[in-house]
């Protein structure tokens, strides 16, 4: 009987060959993309890990919204150190500036998210065949949305359509800026009608009018510098989408400005006059990073210790002297509401004496109020985490559709019509009409224009682009640098504007970055770069 | 069993005691009266007594011991002890699965006596390596208590970051074999497989090599018991040199001139004037980090046994003190082998080993912008006469400026890598004839491992990063495995000796990750495990994964007349890394021996006692690659979602990319070699040359960022590395008194990329040492060795020539000067060559500025022992390596911000009343910084001679006399001081040239970013036998 035992215990290694032989793997902690893509719930998950690319640090949540944006008329830095994320902003940056490469990487990830989505979901099972023509609809605009922001920024980049699938995916051309712009044309044309009505869609998806809004941006964009592609047929289709826009009845402009403002930061769901704007949550308490950093890089100044429930801001950009000397400041209501003169110190506000150190004031966490004793003390408008915000950044409002409109009819000389559209703009401005023959040229119509939307649309991304596209980069630039001399900022303090010393013609274009020159074998630099 | 059943006419009976060199009677020694097969063994107590001849000659022999011949004539009582025959202990060595004579040895082994790792006051036996094995390249990748060693053998084959060696530690073998959690004192053998002929058995996984330990078993006899305890003092062998009071404050104040506005007056206003600061004592930051530190080393063993059964067991505890405040490393180790012999057939045996190790303090050279040795460097070396408010210089408020007191950030974190590792097998050996056994092999090992990290208030992370905050990370690895052999010998007549092995294995590993994490405590007298008392939860994360191996293998030893020597091994492996039919691998090997000295020809010339000449050729493999490597996930985290309206949507996206048909790396290596004794074997020496190729290497490349893709596991092309390796003992003197012996390696390894995959010429790599400096710093061309430095050429710096006056605009550039990638420079900005004159410095100015491949490496130990003292030096050296020193790109590179401090060196930039060629200015005109623009920061300014010669181990050591210990308790007393890392000769003007904290491994060699420095470290101890 022992000897049995013996042998048992001897025979004990042998054991467990019997049972486990394979060496077949099932990922425990994760499922492989043959597997994923198969039921409406797996699209959903799908398409809004689409979504989700855009509220990231290197897109909206903070590169692409703020640190990308200041440096030019509306907007200057209030540092002086050559901190890397803000090599664009100073016109320092080069093919190995990180920010460009992590925003270029990211881009591409909402689009091969996107490839991957829409070459998979035809096969999953969803029994509502609209709806899921709806999801494929919206994933074909996010990839359109994803290839604008590439296009816009650095001009010739890859068309990529299909999804990665093995390392020689690395290896691709560039597409000309005038293909992709055309490529994002078609697909929004096709797709738009698939999308849902703004108002019934959940908020902050793709609408229809989100995407007609959008065409209207992108036919603008390529009408104008240095593209110039089919001038006079794109600004028709300027006109054609945003009165698409107009005649939707789903949009218009709100009584009060900083309504708008009050609603992005208080996350309160209005499409009025929202089409499409990047969704932020301040969730960090709950270990979920979906909130961003508007209103705090560029809001107004206040770094009041040991707060972790802000209203917290580095007050990184001042807003530009040019665009305070832009605005009829006793009239203007949009000026008390963008413009911040004071900054906050523990917690109590603080008159700034010089211009050029006024802050944006248009994602203000903390409003300055007139208490009874005639102090003023700041009322918190929004109280995220202290480095992040749940402040939603727009992209396309109704103001914009109006006034991108009054430019293109411009363009295509009908000069009066365009002032009609303005002045909608004005009016909710507080201001009269504009007077007529300060505009009757169509070159002065487009000047007004160039201040109009930077008194409408400052701080929502669109300057750099704006100035880009009129041609007008680098004399906005220096201008933008005169009016900061004129204002004190000179000697020493030169660094303010060391935007506009560095600038050169390259700097209107981003470079591809080094990492995709050295990976991807077919690629060139883009010329003014190499 | 004898038994002495004939008794002569004229007999006598003799008796006896046969004692050991500590006086222990040694049972089983076998007494045998020559010429006859008259004899006995001794029993437990080493009495014998036998009935011989009256002038019989007694043989005494017993393994491992010389055998005596001794006359009994006259003489009936005999106490006779026997002498360790050292030469002959050595020639056996291990090979897989199972030992083997020296003699037939046909591949290259290097072996080290484990009494010379223990002699080393280190905490982990690794750190005793350096230098001890020609080809066996131990070094540093920095000195943090409880990391392991990097052990490289004969070059890097792998570029995949991985070039770790095999363990096999009793027959079980491991990937991931933590040097902690085996004891040096326990350790019985220690063998370096190197060429593949040698390690191809052991298939996949041997193509870094294969290091061999086996632990010690009991030993028949009485329990004995040893105590080895010692103590020591550790400490940092230099500092380096920052700028005094005085020059920092002369620095803030060309600071703030530079400035201007208010700045100017704020300088008056907080530090009044510069020449206040000339006798200012300086706080010295590196002192108030680093401190003297204790190390503690104790081990317990008991040994003993009788025929059937025997035993080992041993305890240790370690303790060593780190010399950076607050970090140290502290380990139990408990250890149990019992063999037992069931019958005369039946072996069978247990291995229990079970270590408890603790990590503590900060990791220091792990995090890339965020460094307390950076901070200490940093740090301001004096307070302003009036208060600027800020503590240390360091404004908490600015977002930029990641620093923090290093003090307090040591004091403040508690940060921890708590682990045990528990590892057990058991074996049963089957005699199932003679010459046949059947070894069955059973093993578990289980490593668990907590890691915690708790920030108190006075922490930077305390006060930018969400307040008082903890996580907690529990790792599980568990590996169950058999290993099974069937091994024949015989010997057939004719000469012929043949032996064959076939065997199985098979493995499964599992891996379980699971963090938690919690922010904003409300009290800092909290810890890592009140988690639930932070207001903001991290999401937990949890990860699991497998892999499992299944082998078949196989050997065939051959030698004709101890003269011809033939091996040969195929073994087969299948592994779940891969996909399909990339599963399975295949790695043959073939190697000969002919042992010359056997042939008359070479006897009778007298010259030689020993010479083999040995060739051989392999394959060996490498799958050192995630689990999932070859699966495309999809995954979703804690930034993955987004917010319809208020609701919050989870999103998945594809979070890996796989390459579907990836690979077996596999490495073919020839190996050819001779060993050879003259002097009667007084001299002895190797050398062995050797080539090997490495195919299909496998590598996490990147990707081209527009695929969305960071990297990429694929096979990516081929490597060389040849190379000679010479190594020789020489028992130089040999009296009764006084002994010396000499032992000399040296190796040259030459590595070389032969081929990358898709006609590429280059692979270049970022090391990613900072987050914000994405250059790449290194490049692996094809022709040169893998990972050479890579950047721009220095050429000091712009002076006042290189610019035209122009009035209005300041100092313009001439023509033909080039820029250095900023958008504007000034006399004193840093200049780099252009070296294809296109008038601007940026990528492609860039080129091979250095290497880390030593030209040759070694190390030379000389042992002496007169009377009881025995001293042993030795000394480790590297030759022609490079150092990429980038913790100059911080400390020598001056900006705008006040209140930093950089290296002395800084003193000396660059002003209009300085015009120097080395530290650049901070600023001039129109506001422009004179440092390197960001993309241009590296060049060969920071390429630095890391040669090196290091007294490495030093001990002196007095063992009692026989003669003395016999009024003690004790039959062994050794008593000792030792010293570790005495001296080092070398120009690197950094800590320790002994560095390598490149996160891409063999991409990115001979990087020094903050590294923890090594120690010098003086121990007392004694060495006890009972």
């Amino acid at each position: 009987m022992k000897k049995i035992y013996f042998l048992l215990f001897a025979l004990l290694p042998l054991g467990f060959i019997a049972c486990e032989d394979s060496l077949e793997y099932n990922p425990d902690s994760s499922i492989t993309v043959e597997n994923f893509y198969k039921t409406e719930a797996d699209l959903n998950l799908a398409l809004t890990g689409i979504y989700s690319d855009l509220g990231v640090a290197s897109t909206f949540g903070s590169t692409m919204s703020i640190e990308w944006m200041a440096g030019v008329d509306e907007a200057a830095m209030s540092r002086d150190n050559n901190g890397f994320a803000w090599a664009v902003t100073r016109n320092e940056f080069t093919p190995t500036t990180v920010t460009i490469e992590n925003t270029w990487r990211t881009l591409y990830h909402g689009i091969n998210n996107a490839n991957t989505f829409l070459e998979k979901a035809p096969s999953a099972s969803v029994e509502d065949e609209a709806l899921k023509l709806g999801l494929i609809a919206e994933a074909r605009f996010l990839r359109a949305f994803y290839y604008y922001n590439l296009v816009r920024a650095w001009g010739d980049v890859p068309l990529r359509t299909e999804s990665i699938t093995s390392v020689s995916g690395n290896n691709v051309t560039k597409s000309s800026a005038a293909d992709v712009y055309q490529f994002i044309i078609d697909e929004l044309e096709e797709i738009a009608p698939n999308l849902g009505i703004a108002g019934q869609v959940e908020y902050g998806r793709a609408s229809q009018t989100a995407a007609y809004g959008l065409l209207t941006r992108v036919y603008l964009n390529r009408a104008g510098y240095p593209y110039q592609i089919l001038p006079e047929e794109s600004y028709a289709k300027v006109v054609e989408y945003a009165d698409m826009v107009i005649n939707s009845g789903r949009h218009s402009l709100m009584a009060n400005y900083e309504d708008i403002f009050m609603n992005l930061i208080q996350d309160i769901n209005n499409p009025t006059e929202i089409i499409f704007d990047i969704q932020f949550s301040s969730m960090r308490d709950q270990g979920l990073q979906e909130a961003g950093k508007i209103g705090q890089l560029n809001g107004i100044e206040n770094k009041t210790k040991n707060s972790t429930t802000g209203p917290y801001s580095y007050g990184y950009i001042f807003a530009g002297v040019s665009l305070i000397n832009a605005y009829d400041k006793d009239n203007d209501n949009r000026y008390d509401w963008n413009i911040a003169n004071w900054k906050a110190k523990k917690d109590v506000p603080v008159i700034q004496k010089n211009i050029y150190q006024w802050y944006p004031g248009k994602y203000k966490r903390g409003q300055r109020v007139l208490n009874d004793d005639g102090s003023y003390s700041i009322e918190v408008l929004e109280s995220g985490d202290k480095n992040y915000t749940g402040i939603n950044f727009p992209v396309l409002r109704y103001s914009d559709i109006l006034l991108m409109k009054a430019e293109a009819l411009n363009e295509l000389n009908k000069t009066a019509e365009a002032i009609v559209v303005l002045d909608q703009v004005r009016d909710r401005a507080g201001l009269e009409g504009i007077d007529e023959t300060t505009v009757a040229t169509k070159e002065a119509f487009r000047n007004e224009i160039m201040d109009e939307r930077m008194r409408e649309l400052c701080f929502e991304g669109l300057r750099r682009y704006d100035l880009i596209r009129w041609g007008v980069f680098n004399e906005k630039l220096q201008s933008a640098k005169q009016d900061m001399v004129d204002a004190g900022v000179s000697g020493k303090l030169e660094w303010m504007f060391i935007w506009a010393n560095n600038v050169q013609e390259k700097h209107q274009v981003l470079p591809i970055p080094l990492k995709e020159i050295e990976e991807n074998n077919l690629i060139k630099q883009n010329p003014l770069w190499e | 069993m004898f038994s002495s059943t004939v008794i002569f006419a004229q007999s006598k009976q003799v008796s006896g005691k046969i004692v050991d060199d500590s006086g222990f009677g040694m049972p089983g020694v076998s007494v045998l009266e020559k010429g006859t097969s008259n004899g006995t063994i001794t029993g437990m107590d080493g009495m014998f007594s036998l009935n011989v001849g009256n002038k019989a000659d007694l043989i005494i022999s017993f393994i491992g011991f010389k055998t005596q011949t001794i006359s009994s004539e006259g003489q009936n009582v005999f106490n006779i002890t026997l002498e360790e025959d050292v030469q002959q202990l050595e020639q056996v060595v291990v090979v897989g699965y199972g030992r083997k004579s020296i003699k037939d040895v046909t591949g290259a082994i290097a072996s080290v006596k484990p009494e010379e790792l223990a002699k080393a006051p280190v905490a982990n036996f690794d750190q005793a390596l350096a230098g001890r094995m020609a080809g066996v390249q131990v070094n540093f990748t920095d000195a943090q208590p409880g990391e392991g060693m990097n052990i490289i053998i004969r070059g890097g084959n792998s570029i995949t970051g991985s070039n770790k060696p095999l363990y096999v530690i009793d027959g079980i073998p491991m990937e991931d074999f933590d040097s902690g959690s085996i004891n040096a004192r326990d350790i019985e053998s220690y063998d370096v497989l190197k060429d593949a002929s040698a390690t191809a058995i052991y298939g996949s996984r041997g193509a870094n090599g294969v290091i061999i330990i086996n632990t010690k078993g009991g030993i028949v006899g009485p329990t004995r018991v040893t105590v080895n305890s010692s103590v020591g003092i550790q400490w940092i062998p230099e500092t380096m040199d920052v700028m005094s009071p005085y020059e920092f404050v002369k620095l803030q104040q060309e600071i703030a001139i530079g400035k201007g506005g208010d700045e100017p007056q704020n300088f008056i206003d907080t530090w009044v004037n510069p020449e206040l600061y000339r006798d200012s004592k300086a706080t010295n930051w590196q002192d108030e980090i680093f401190r003297s530190a204790v190390i503690q080393n104790h081990t317990v063993g008991l040994s003993g046994g009788n025929e059937k059964t025997t035993r080992n067991m041993s305890l240790n505890y370690l303790n060593q003190e780190g010399t950076l405040i607050n970090t140290g490393f502290e380990k139990f180790n408990g250890k149990i082998k019992l063999d037992h012999k069931l019958s005369d057939k039946i072996k069978t045996g247990v291995n229990i080993n079970y270590s408890k190790m603790e990590q503590s303090g900060v990791k220091v050279a792990s995090n890339n912008r965020v460094s307390v040795i950076m901070d200490a460097f940093t740090s301001r070396p004096v307070e302003p006469i009036n208060s600027d408010g800020l503590e240390n210089g360091v404004d908490p408020d600015d977002p930029d400026n990641l620093r923090f007191n290093p003090v307090k950030t040591l004091n403040n974190t508690d940060k921890s890598k708590r682990w045990t590792v528990f590892r057990a097998n058991a074996y049963t050996q089957f005699e199932l004839m003679k010459g046949l056994d059947l070894k069955l092999t059973g093993g578990y090992v289980s490593d668990n491992r907590k890691e915690s990290v708790f920030y108190n208030a006075d922490t930077r992370q305390a006060y930018k990063d969400g307040g008082i905050s903890g996580s907690l990370t529990d790792r599980v690895y568990t590996t169950l495995s058999t290993s099974n052999t069937l091994n024949y010998s015989t010997k057939i007549d004719g000469g012929h000796k043949i032996g064959a092995l076939l065997g199985y294995e098979y493995s499964v590993k599992n891996d379980e990750v699971f963090t938690a994490g919690s922010k904003d405590m409300p009290l800092d007298n909290l810890n890592v495990h009140s988690l639930q008392v932070g207001a903001t939860p991290e999401l937990p994360t949890s990860y699991k994964s497998k892999h499992m191996m299944q082998s078949y293998f196989s050997r065939l030893d051959y030698s004709f007349r101890e003269k011809y020597l033939l091996t040969a091994s195929y073994r087969v492996d299948g592994s779940s890394r891969f996909l399909g039919d990339n599963k399975w691998g295949y790695f043959p090997s073939v190697s000969v021996g002919w042992r010359m000295i056997e042939e008359e020809f070479i006897s009778d010339l007298n010259v030689f006692s020993n010479l083999k000449l040995r060739a051989g050729w392999g394959a060996t493999g490498n799958n050192r690659v995630p689990n999932e490597s070859a699966y495309s996930l999809m995954a979703s985290n804690s930034e993955n979602g987004y917010v319809f309206g208020n609701n919050l949507s989870k999103g998945f996206y594809v979070s890996k990319l796989a390459d579907a048909n990836l690979k077996w790396e596999t490495t073919y290596q020839y190996n050819a070699g001779i060993d050879f004794g003259l002097l009667d074997g007084r001299l002895s020496a190797t050398i062995d040359v050797y080539k090997k190729n490495t195919k299909d290497l496998l590598l996490d490349a990147a990707m081209a960022p527009s695929t969305s893709f960071k990297t990429i596991w694929t096979n990516v092309g081929e490597v060389e590395n040849k190379g000679i390796e010479f190594s020789f003992t020489s028992r130089n003197i040999e009296t009764d008194d006084f002994t010396w012996t000499t032992n000399f390696n040296i190796s040259m390894n030459r590595n070389k990329v032969i081929e990358l995959t898709g006609g590429a010429t280059e692979l270049k790599t970022d090391p990613q040492w900072n987050s914000k400096i994405t250059e790449y710093q290194y490049i692996s061309e094809v022709g040169s060795s893998v990972g050479q430095f890579y950047g721009l050429k220095s050429d000091g710096l712009y002076q006042v020539e290189d610019f035209n006056y122009v009035n209005g605009q300041g100092y313009v550039l001439k023509e033909d000067v080039p820029m250095n990638g900023s958008s504007a420079v000034i006399p004193g900005s840093v200049k780099y060559k252009d070296l294809n004159n296109d008038g601007n410095i940026d990528e492609k100015d860039r080129t091979v500025i250095g290497s880390a491949e030593p030209k040759h490496f070694g190390g030379l130990g000389n042992d002496f022992t007169y009377k009881g003292f025995d001293l042993s030096i030795f000394f480790q050296w590297s030759y022609g390596n490079d150092i990429l020193n980038v913790n100059r790109v911080l400390l020598e590179s001056p900006g705008i911000k006040y209140n930093y401090n950089y290296l002395q060196s800084v003193e000396d930039r660059y002003t209009s009343t300085n015009p120097g060629n080395n530290i650049h200015i901070i600023r001039g005109e129109k506001s422009v910084l004179g440092g390197a623009p960001d993309g241009n920061k590296i060049s060969d300014r920071l390429v630095e001679d890391g040669s090196f010669l290091k007294l490495k181990t030093v001990s002196l050591g007095y063992n009692f006399s026989k003669k003395f210990l016999k009024k003690t308790c004790f039959s062994k007393a050794r008593v000792y001081v030792a010293a570790q890392n005495l001296y080092t000769w070398t120009n690197y003007s950094g800590y320790d040239p002994e560095v390598s904290v490149g996160k891409k491994g063999a991409l990115t060699p001979g990087l020094d970013y903050s590294a923890y420095p090594a120690s010098t470290t003086v121990t007392f101890g004694v060495d006890l036998k009972f």
